[in-house]
């Protein structure tokens, strides 16, 4: 073992802490119930997460039995609203192409980016997130991205770092985020509190070093770039290694590196240190960054997060769809000599759908595309993606509760906490005058066992996440139960690929994206890493590899 | 159990009882009535404390002062009570108790100070000292009286333990007005009282020290407290700077927390200052030269100034302004805080400044965020008198964003005027220039000025339009600070208030609230 810090973690305990999981962490184990209960009992609530019945529905073979009762022709059948699906369809309507349909098993489209409202104390609504809440602020080379924000209206124009300029107020609003630690807010993401120099001096070696990777390789590739696609391969060796793996060689041991580092993890990848590839875990500090000042991107935001694109996508298309089918579950896709056939159902009625398409988009994660083919090449790769299971929780608040320190900001951190914090939906919004406004608190769920995670997720009541959630917070704000009068929690079974060590680089994700005749797959996963511009690019490779199919002309946008 | 006999019993033996034995020297007995001579001139100074920092605080020092004298009067008797439930080791307890009253009642102000800005622990913890002085205090005189029960008859012994507490009494509510409060200041008087507590408990455990067990205990402990309560009152100046920040000049005679500012009036020789959480808004003193110098050059400006937007100006005083001028039609004021309207609507000395302004048929009060209300509507005005307070918080910082400016110039008419207020020159001369830069960016034809305000300083504003205009002349006649001759000067900023290179501030980079912390931290 290589000798560590004299306050860093070995490895060993290091592990055995992460092994607790943030689930372990959260809710102090299963049936130990260590979660204060709320003092207020009647704080409402309940999940309000969806699709996952109909889910589980078809994974246990209870869906798709029988003779099709309609049948129903499309040019491009796109199976799952997310917005790798929506992409495509965006895609492919830019290009002209009409007579799209959509289904998808949620109510709504929108995928993890799907935003939804509470009630006000006022009677109105507040807008808040249900999963991803930000974009940054792409670079113009990123060239599907930027077509879509300019088709959208949200672009207006290039700025003179060679971004993709938006309104001022698309923008976090200053101040974007505080931690705290031990109950005290301070600006930023680095706890000052408690730090040392050594600290210090470490996350600047950090920064130099990530700097040093903002660069192109011989080839004028940059080294990790978005869409991942385009990064250059010089540095794949670093996929063969855990991000704790990189933290301890490169002497990133301490506990407050290890806290940021894995903070970043498990913020924007979903996993934990050790689960997570040393190659993501640079990409997410590098990727977005300037070459030349070295700046990050700044983030685009909205009070209902990602979902503020979800609707830009869904009105671009609309003209060029024939169906949007919500609720609605695909059973069977199957590729054709020309064209494709799938099968989809609705979950509700049991109607089922014969589709004959010129070419099928499997817009879903692999755990779903697995099973829709019965002929699959890509079977063993799709079998290896692993998900994370994140909760996502909207908490109403009659007012902001007491608060130390720094004042309140987009995004609030609670060092040491399982949790992300929380991200103040009503930052984004004008109305002082009105007081309340919704938290969406965030837990992603870095077990390493994401099966049992996930079972644990489903099968804990109600009552035990709110009280794990108001616990959490109760930390910063003493006086959180006061104030509260609402919370929705979703669950979300598979809300992250986990890009594991291994998985950027092995190959699995050129196997699992490769078409099989006319049917084509577009999911973030195919990335290894759950980002909107990703899941934005993979819609867009998937539409122009139809387009080419098609015979229809125009300059990529890859 | 049963209280003891408070005769004197002459066959008890002084050498086999511990709570005997000041007879044997003479100024033994003077010696204790010195005690609870200070005794209560320290329970009389901590409920003058109590009772002035809460009227301080609070205002309305008719209320603070009955509820602060009759909870304590309420606890001594509770205190009195409890005391028969002391049996054993009466000299102990009485000099613990002392240590008690030294530590919470020294540090009574401080806490009050601290905790003021809290709505929801002030008051909890003002009566909360109240209730424990008092009893604490209420315990001692008794204890005092039974300890010195040996030593006199019953009769002469009530009569000298009462007298000397009424004089203790009559000698601190002099002193405090006159010499502590002056001299030392609120928060330094209250430890002065703890320190006498101490010393109290110092000098007791000498005089007792036959009949206490662990004299040397007691001795380091008080010598403790009175390092602790040295060390505060040393340092009592810094800790009052942080705490009393916001304690005013004049008294108080209007105090409310609405949900947004804590709204304070204060009245100073014959003048009353409108504070919103701690910052002076306008002394009356010297308003008008601050509100002429906000409205009239812009309404000038304006070929036919017909309607009217005030955003801010809650108080009603640019409305005053606005009104004087006979084409106005229609006044909108947008202002977050009903707190305030409703003051410059129903407080006397505050209408009387206004005349009535709010009240006018022509002036429509929104109470509203002005952002949000101006992304609502899309009727055009003549002149916008921007008077928000100075960007002293984050959310006051977005209404000086080039996204607010963007907005209003989406509400005035292509012929419009608009005069914002832009913190001082001289102050904050970052602060100021950003506000130019950012207005600018978005299109505005900016002229900065300013205005001498005494209660403020050298006081800044911005002219603007949407297209170049000249410096303004021609104001009302019956002005008292304004004159056609005079206007022009506002125009000439002076050599230390020379423009300088600032960023424009957006609502996601908040330059200003940062500049003006820099400039302005206290």
């Amino acid at each position: 073992m290589r000798p560590t810090g004299r306050r860093g973690l070995s490895r060993r305990t290091a592990l055995k802490a992460a092994a607790a999981g943030s689930l372990g962490s959260l809710l102090g184990g299963v049936g130990c119930g260590a979660a204060r209960a709320s003092l207020r009992k009647d704080i409402p609530g309940g999940f309000v997460d969806d699709g996952v019945e109909s889910g589980h529905r078809f994974r246990d073979g209870g869906m798709g039995r029988g003779a099709p009762a309609k049948e129903e022709r499309c040019r491009v059948l796109i199976i799952g609203g997310g917005v790798a699906g929506l992409s495509a369809a965006w895609r492919l309507a830019r290009q002209g192409v009409k007579d799209i349909a959509i289904v998808e098993l949620g109510s709504a489209v929108g995928g993890t980016s799907r935003g939804g409202a509470m009630s006000t104390v006022a009677g109105g609504s507040l807008p808040c997130p249900f999963g991803a809440h930000y974009l940054p602020q792409p670079r113009t080379e990123q060239l599907a991205l930027a077509a879509f924000l300019k088709d959208a209206g949200i672009a207006t124009g290039v700025t003179a770092d060679g971004r993709v300029a938006v309104a001022d107020r698309d923008f976090v609003r200053d101040p974007a985020e505080r931690v705290a630690g031990l109950g005290y807010f301070e600006e930023g993401l680095w706890l000052r509190a408690g730090t040392s120099p050594e600290d210090d001096a470490a996350l600047v070696r950090f920064e130099s070093i990530m700097a040093e990777h903002m660069r192109l390789d011989g080839d004028g590739r940059r080294l990790f770039d978005l869409p991942v696609a385009r990064s250059s391969a010089s540095m794949q060796a670093l996929d063969g290694m855990s991000a704790l793996q990189w933290a301890e060689e490169n002497g990133f041991t301490s506990e407050r590196m290890r806290w940021y580092l894995e903070y970043a993890s498990r913020d924007d990848l979903g996993a934990a240190l050790q689960d997570t590839s040393a190659w993501a875990l640079i990409h997410y500090f590098t990727a977005r960054g300037n070459l030349e000042s070295k700046e990050s991107a700044g983030y685009l935001t909205w009070p209902d997060g990602n979902a503020r694109l979800v609707r830009g996508l869904e009105s671009l298309i609309e003209p060029a769809l024939v169906h949007k089918r919500t609720g609605e579950v695909a059973v069977e896709v199957t590729p054709g000599a020309s064209g494709a056939t799938a099968t989809t159902v609705n979950a509700a009625t049991g109607a089922m759908t014969r589709w004959t398409a010129d070419a099928v988009v499997v817009a879903a994660p692999q755990f779903v595309a697995r099973r829709l083919l019965r002929e699959d090449p890509a079977a063993k790769a799709r079998a290896a993606f692993r998900y994370s299971p994140w909760i996502v929780a909207n908490l109403h608040l009659s007012e902001r509760p007491e608060s130390r320190g720094f004042p309140y900001a987009w995004d609030s951190i609670i060092h040491g906490s399982a949790s992300l914090g929380y991200v103040d939906a009503g930052h984004q919004l004008d109305r002082e005058d009105e007081r309340d406004t919704v938290w969406t608190w965030y837990l992603p769920v870095i077990d390493s066992d994401e099966r049992a995670a996930r079972q644990e997720l489903l099968t804990r009541p109600f009552e035990s996440w709110r009280d794990a959630i108001l616990d959490d917070l109760r930390g910063v704000h003493s006086n959180i139960d006061d104030v509260v009068t609402r919370i929705d929690v979703w669950r979300w079974g598979h809300a992250m690929v986990k890009p594991t060590p291994g998985t950027m680089w092995g190959g699995m994700r050129a196997d699992a994206a490769a078409p099989i005749g006319n049917v084509h797959f577009a999911h973030s996963d195919l990335s290894g890493i759950a980002l909107f511009e990703e899941a934005n690019w993979q819609g867009t490779r998937a539409a122009e590899e139809i387009l080419k199919g098609l015979g229809i002309a125009g300059e990529s946008l890859l | 159990m049963e209280s003891r006999d408070l005769a004197v019993d002459p066959a008890t033996d002084p050498a086999t009882d511990p709570d005997r034995g000041l007879a044997g020297r003479p100024l033994g007995l003077n010696l204790a009535f010195a005690v609870v001579f200070l005794v209560s001139a320290c329970g009389l100074g901590y409920q003058l404390v109590a009772g002035t920092t809460s009227s301080y605080l609070l205002g309305d020092s008719v209320t603070q002062f009955s509820f602060t004298i009759g909870l304590y009067l309420f606890a001594l008797g509770i205190g009195s009570y409890l005391s028969k439930f002391v049996d054993r080791n009466l000299a102990t307890v009485f000099v613990r108790v002392e240590l008690a009253v030294a530590v919470i009642g020294g540090i009574s102000a401080l806490t009050l100070f601290f905790a003021w800005e809290s709505e929801l622990w002030f008051r909890p913890l003002l009566y909360g000292e109240i209730l424990i002085i008092g009893t604490l205090v209420g315990i001692e005189i008794p204890l005092l009286v039974r300890l010195l029960e040996e030593e006199l008859e019953l009769k002469e012994l009530i009569a000298r333990v009462l007298s000397w507490d009424y004089v203790g009494a009559l000698v601190s509510a002099l002193l405090f007005p006159l010499i502590l409060v002056p001299r030392l200041g609120l928060a330094r008087a209250a430890l002065a009282f703890g320190l006498v507590n101490a010393l109290v408990a110092l000098w007791s455990i000498s005089l007792f020290s036959d009949r206490l067990s662990r004299p040397m205990a007691l001795r380091i402990q008080s010598g403790f407290v009175v390092a602790l309560l040295a060390v505060l009152f040393s340092q009592a100046a810094q800790l009052t700077t942080i705490a009393e920040h916001t304690i005013y000049a004049g008294e108080i005679v209007h105090a409310r927390t609405s949900p947004y500012q804590r709204v304070v009036v204060t009245r100073s020789n014959k003048s009353h200052q409108l504070f919103l959480s701690g910052a002076l808004q306008f002394n009356s003193e010297d308003e008008y030269r601050y509100h002429e110098a906000l409205v009239h050059p812009a309404m000038a400006s304006s070929l036919d100034p017909r309607r009217v937007l005030i955003l801010g100006g809650g108080d009603g005083l640019a409305a005053r302004e606005v009104l004087r001028h006979p084409s106005v039609e229609k006044v909108v004021l947008v202002d977050l805080d009903p707190a305030v309207t409703d003051l410059a609507r129903t407080f006397q000395p505050f209408v009387d400044l206004n005349e009535g302004s709010l009240d006018d048929p022509r002036v429509e009060v929104v109470n509203a965020d002005a952002m949000a209300w101006m992304e609502t509507g899309a009727n055009l005005f003549d002149v916008a008198i921007v008077d928000f307070p100075d960007p002293h918080s984050f959310s006051v910082g977005k209404l000086y964003t080039d996204t607010f400016y963007g907005l209003l110039m989406k509400r005035v008419a292509p012929d419009g005027v608009v005069a914002v207020q832009s913190t001082s020159p001289r102050l904050a001369p970052n602060s100021y220039w950003c506000i130019a830069e950012t207005m600018e960016s978005v299109g505005f034809f900016v002229r900065p000025y300013h205005a001498a305000v005494p209660s403020f300083g050298e006081w800044g504003f911005m002219l603007a339009a949407q297209r170049e205009i000249p410096v303004p002349s021609d104001v009302p006649d019956d002005l008292r600070f304004l004159s056609d001759d005079y206007v022009p000067n506002l125009f000439v900023l002076p050599r230390d208030a020379q423009r300088r290179e600032v960023e424009v501030n957006r609502l996601s980079t908040q330059s200003l609230v940062r500049y003006y912390d820099d400039e302005l931290k206290p």
